[in-house]
């Protein structure tokens, strides 16, 4: 049994912003996570920090906070940024009464946006179709959201929190009016605890009607699945949008060395199988091809998928929520004195989500305690140092250490990089970390070859180190092809069929992997 | 399965023949030079035919050198053989279509079986059981079935089978290769295998080393002695000494044996990760067996730009393009362009093609996914079963079942219905359809020298 003052569900950027807000005010917390950090939708999205530009027409509140929190971050936060700007463009046939609301609304909502001539905007982005009608220059920047949330719980554990991995909330016993005690699951190793805590705070994005429902508290989602596609290098300088409604295939974001294509909006029922598909795939580069013709004959290597966090509506319009953005809802009006449940909103705004919840749960608990994460920076943690594209490749044509080498070829991750990863990794947690966990602290698996020479070379030097042991390795290496492969899936066409073909040649055709159990 | 779009007739416009625009003629072209390619080849030049090797890297560059024929049903769960004459029989039952039903069994073992003498009169034997695949252990410590193994991976089968003391020995900065995993994913089965890591020769200063690399400094004495010295004190009861993959590229069979002299132990190689130098050595060996006959020629490095139809029926073969380009003339053309990989299949997200001629090709129809959502799915994925169907005789056919052209063959992994990864088939499904092919080409031509009579 564990006991702490504040239970965090939930390790996507929301929880682990709020994890750091209580640390920066002194309040003790635990985080538990079922999978690991941005498993969720923290993991499944663009990483485009918002400028306000895309919702300044349909959502100006939205707008405002992105627009807001944009700037404190680019100032707090600005290793985990890039400031590439953004580009809003409209091809021949978008509607002109959209354009025309969107100019209109810029300078209203104080959005800054600057029209280009055509010929301006192609100088700028070349990759632009010559069909443009209008283009505007925005503030848009590129954030590499598991950089920000190691950082953020990696300070957040510095300063006392504690943080659970692969730790999932199975069951809550409720009495009188209180969440009692938090039944919590070793998805590993299969052994379940409890925590108590004087408050709860349900941080789980889409899952967080499940979450609810175990308290007995009423609270509906909507799944809203969106898919994305990593190119094979990067496109663009800057972020390009599509000057119209939010639509499919309208965004394109650099992500260091590669660019993420955007979205779609797909209905699920519910949270079971969050899989990109091939027809959300061919869809959204059929229509991103409207303003980058060259997508057509882009090599993606991979394609992944999110769940937008949102509330239905109802909820909304009965008045719990706190902000349009996103709903901080205090549970008590269900009956409920210490659970609050934090969810919807963006990933640019995860900091003031966290602060309202912080200021909230607090004010609750009788703390007074300010907010910190207004003014101060976050610190770079060792663990998200090496999450960026082309970071790894920078530091190992630089420097490269004598006796190093590259595990990975296609990313340039050396050995070096990997062993203090994982080592960080081992302090923080009683099980082996597996190659997924690597995998979102580092370029691992993130390249052309999608893993398939990399989680060789890793299993073999964790067997050199004695961390593997018996068929260990074969079923980390089948786990990880098998998530990896959930992204293949839906863009094997190309070069990148081919280089599937050399995956389960070697895999399956030489090794036999596809024979082993499991 | 379905056709892809019908290709295109036009393409293929016939020309009035005149043979000084050619550089060479010839009696077959073969368009690809990977395991296919080069049995064919060969096949051909043991019997006589003037030929043309064209291709360069592909698909069988990445191989082992282990010769699968058979060990593997994939469905809802897998089925493995371990006699693949057996598997062979039953295998009309449970894959129609799969290439080696156009063949008799003993057809498949005498082809395999050609090659492997030939490779045996260049030092590179190989080894096996005649009505049984071999077990051989690999360096991810998984057991895989093949049917030949080359000889310097022969004791290791020996020693697995009795489980004998063996120490392994691995390099410092060889990232490819882990002696310990090797070691401990088989401590259960095999407890008498011992570790141990050392610095290669002559490396200091190379934090990386490489399998072929390393192969090809072994050619040389002077590294072989110091490779000796730096073992010999390790070996303490053990019979056997295992190493990944790399004890020369080009003479690995005298390697091996001066290694054996000196150390006094019976050693062996492990089959590493690609590239492989087992597999290159095969690829090379096969390429110096060919080069023997005065009847071969061969054009690597370039692409078949251009193929058009003479109204002799002859296939005019453009090589390379502009002012390096040269012209072929070709009775018959034999495809062993390979698949996905190899160059010979291209996909766009609609469909997948047959690159050189455009050939139809038979693949997932619009309803079907080409993969499956798990990757290891125990039945495969469609998509590696797309391909083009041929006759009885490896000639491409057509949407409405038809032969395309009398003198077009297509041979290997281009194939449809024949997943190699999963049904472990990978050279013997390149070599029989090879065998096959030729032996049609030389019937049907000694055909047409008795009708010239
Ligand atoms: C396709 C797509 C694109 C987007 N693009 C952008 C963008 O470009 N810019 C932007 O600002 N925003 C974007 N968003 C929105 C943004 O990603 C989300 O609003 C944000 O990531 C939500 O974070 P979160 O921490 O609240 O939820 P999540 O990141 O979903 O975190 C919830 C966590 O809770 C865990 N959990 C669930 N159940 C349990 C349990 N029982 N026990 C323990 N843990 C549990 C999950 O594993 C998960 O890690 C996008 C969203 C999507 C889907
Ligand atoms: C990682 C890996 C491991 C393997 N392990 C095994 C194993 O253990 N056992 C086994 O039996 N098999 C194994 N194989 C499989 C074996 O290599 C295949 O069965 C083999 O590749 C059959 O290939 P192929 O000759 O049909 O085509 P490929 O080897 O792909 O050769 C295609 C050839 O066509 C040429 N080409 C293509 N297009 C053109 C063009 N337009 N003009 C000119 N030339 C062209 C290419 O340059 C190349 O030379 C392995 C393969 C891989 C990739």
């Amino acid at each position: 049994m564990m006991q702490t003052q504040v239970l965090i569900i939930g390790g996507g950027c929301t929880g682990t912003g709020l994890a750091r807000d209580l640390a920066l005010r002194g309040i003790p917390c635990i985080l538990v996570e079922k999978r690991d950090i941005n498993a969720g939708a923290s993991g499944g999205n663009h990483g485009l920090l918002h400028s306000g530009a895309r919702y300044v027409v349909c959502d100006p509140h939205s707008s405002r906070e992105c627009r807001a929190e944009a700037e404190l971050l680019k100032s707090l936060a600005p290793h985990c940024i890039e400031e590439a700007g953004g580009l809003f463009v409209a091809v021949a046939g978008d509607d002109e009464n959209y354009i025309a609301d969107f100019e209109s609304a810029c300078p209203r909502e104080g959005v800054r946006s600057e029209p280009l001539e055509v010929r301006e905007a192609l100088e700028r982005e070349p990759r632009l179709t010559p069909r443009l009608t209008a283009a505007y220059a925005v503030d848009d920047a590129a954030v590499d959201p598991f950089r920000l949330s190691l950082d953020n719980i990696g300070q957040a554990v510095e300063l006392g929190a504690v943080y659970l991995n692969s730790h999932e909330v199975v069951a809550i016993q409720t009495k009188s009016r209180h969440l009692q005690s938090i039944q919590v699951r070793n998805v590993q190793s299969g052994r379940t605890m409890s925590i108590q805590a004087e408050m709860v705070v349900n941080a789980t994005g889409a899952w967080a009607g499940h979450i609810a429902a175990m308290a007995g508290a009423p609270l509906e989602m909507h799944y809203s699945k969106g898919t994305l596609l990593v190119t094979h290098y990067r496109l663009t300088n800057r972020i390009i949008n599509r000057l119209r409604p939010p639509s499919d295939g309208d965004i394109l974001v650099p992500g260091g060395t590669v660019s993420i294509m955007g979205t779609t909006s797909v209905q699920l029922p519910d949270l079971e199988r969050v899989r990109p598909t091939r027809e959300e795939a061919e869809q959204m580069v059929s229509q991103g091809a409207a303003m980058l013709p060259c997508l057509q004959s882009t090599r993606f290597t991979r394609a992944y998928a999110g769940v937008r966090p949102l509330l239905k509506q109802s909820e909304v319009a009965d008045g719990r929520a706190a902000s349009r953005g996103f709903a901080l809802i205090d549970h008590a009006l269900d009956g409920l004195d210490n659970f609050l449940t934090v969810t919807g909103g963006k990933l640019t705004t995860y900091r003031l989500m966290a602060e309202k919840t912080a200021d909230l749960a607090a004010e609750k608990l009788g703390i007074k305690a300010e907010c910190r994460t207004r003014t101060e920076p976050l610190p770079e943690s060792s663990l998200g140092e090496w999450t960026e594209g082309g970071k790894s490749s920078k530091a190992w044509l630089s420097q490269a250490d004598a006796g190093d080498h590259l595990l990975c070829e296609c990313e340039m991750v050396p050995k070096s990089h990997v062993v203090q990863v994982l080592a960080e990794l081992e302090t923080q947690q009683a099980e082996v970390p597996d190659l997924n966990q690597l995998r979102r602290r580092t370029r691992v698996g993130k390249g052309g070859c999608q893993g398939a020479f990399c989680s060789l070379r890793v299993t073999g030097l964790r067997y050199d180190q004695g961390k593997l042991a018996g068929d260990q390795g074969h079923r980390q290496i089948k786990e990880f092809l098998r998530a990896r492969w959930s992204g293949q899936q839906p863009i094997l066409w190309d070069g990148q069929l081919a280089q599937a073909e050399l995956t389960e040649a070697m895999h399956c055709g030489l090794f036999d992997l596809e024979m082993q159990s499991d | 399965m379905r056709f892809g779009s019908a290709f295109n007739e036009t393409l293929m416009k016939t020309s009035i023949y005149d043979d000084r625009k050619y550089t060479l003629q010839t009696d077959l072209t073969i368009i690809g030079s990977g395991i296919a390619g080069l049995s064919a080849a060969l096949f051909a030049v043991q019997e006589g035919l003037d030929i043309l090797l064209l291709g360069d890297a592909g698909a069988s560059n990445f191989a082992s050198g282990l010769l699968d024929v058979l060990a593997a049903f994939p469905g809802k769960k897998i089925d493995h053989c371990s006699d693949p004459w057996q598997g062979m029989a039953v295998l009309p039952e449970h894959f129609p279509k799969h290439p080696y039903n156009r063949l008799q069994s003993d057809e498949i073992y005498q082809a395999v079986v050609q090659v492997m003498r030939a490779l045996a009169t260049a030092d590179l034997g190989y080894n096996g059981f005649e009505k049984e695949n071999v077990q051989v252990i690999t360096g991810l410590g998984t057991c895989k079935q093949t049917y030949r193994v080359p000889e310097s991976m022969w004791p290791g089968v020996k020693a697995f089978q009795d489980k004998s003391p063996c120490l392994l020995v691995d390099f410092h900065g060889l990232k490819d290769f882990s002696g310990p995993w090797l070691r401990s994913t088989l401590a259960r089965e095999w407890p008498a295998i011992r570790t141990e890591r050392v610095d290669f020769p002559e490396t200091r200063g190379h934090s990386e080393l490489f399998a072929v690399r390393l192969a090809q400094s072994l050619e040389s004495e002077r590294v072989r002695q110091k490779l000796a010295a730096a073992v010999a004190p390790l070996i303490r009861d053990e019979q056997f000494l295992a190493f990944p993959a790399l004890l020369g590229l080009y003479s690995s069979g005298a390697i091996r044996a001066e290694l054996e002299e000196r150390l006094g132990v019976s050693i062996f190689e492990i089959p590493t990760m690609p590239p492989s130098v087992p597999g290159l050595r095969f690829l090379e060996t096969m390429g110096g067996i060919l080069n023997r006959y005065s009847c071969f020629r061969r054009e690597s490095g370039k692409r078949v730009s251009h193929i058009q139809r003479e109204e002799t029926g002859q296939f005019a073969l453009t090589l390379g393009e502009g002012e390096f380009s040269s012209r072929v003339l070709s009775r018959q053309v034999m495809l062993a362009t390979g698949r996905f990989l190899g160059g010979g299949l291209q996909a766009d997200p609609e469909q997948i093609r047959e690159v050189v001629f455009d050939l139809p090709v038979v693949q997932p129809s619009p309803d079907q996914d080409w993969h499956q959502e798990d990757f290891f799915d125990p039945g495969g994925h469609q998509a590696n079963r797309a391909g083009l169907e041929v006759d009885s005789v490896f000639r491409p056919l057509d949407t409405k079942g038809d032969v395309v052209y009398e003198n077009l063959y297509a041979v290997g992994s281009i194939l449809a219905h024949s997943d190699w990864m999963r049904m472990k088939c990978g050279a013997g499904v390149a070599i029989a359809s090879a065998f096959k092919a030729v032996q049609s080409i030389c019937t049907a031509s000694n055909q047409e020298d008795r009708f010239s009579l």
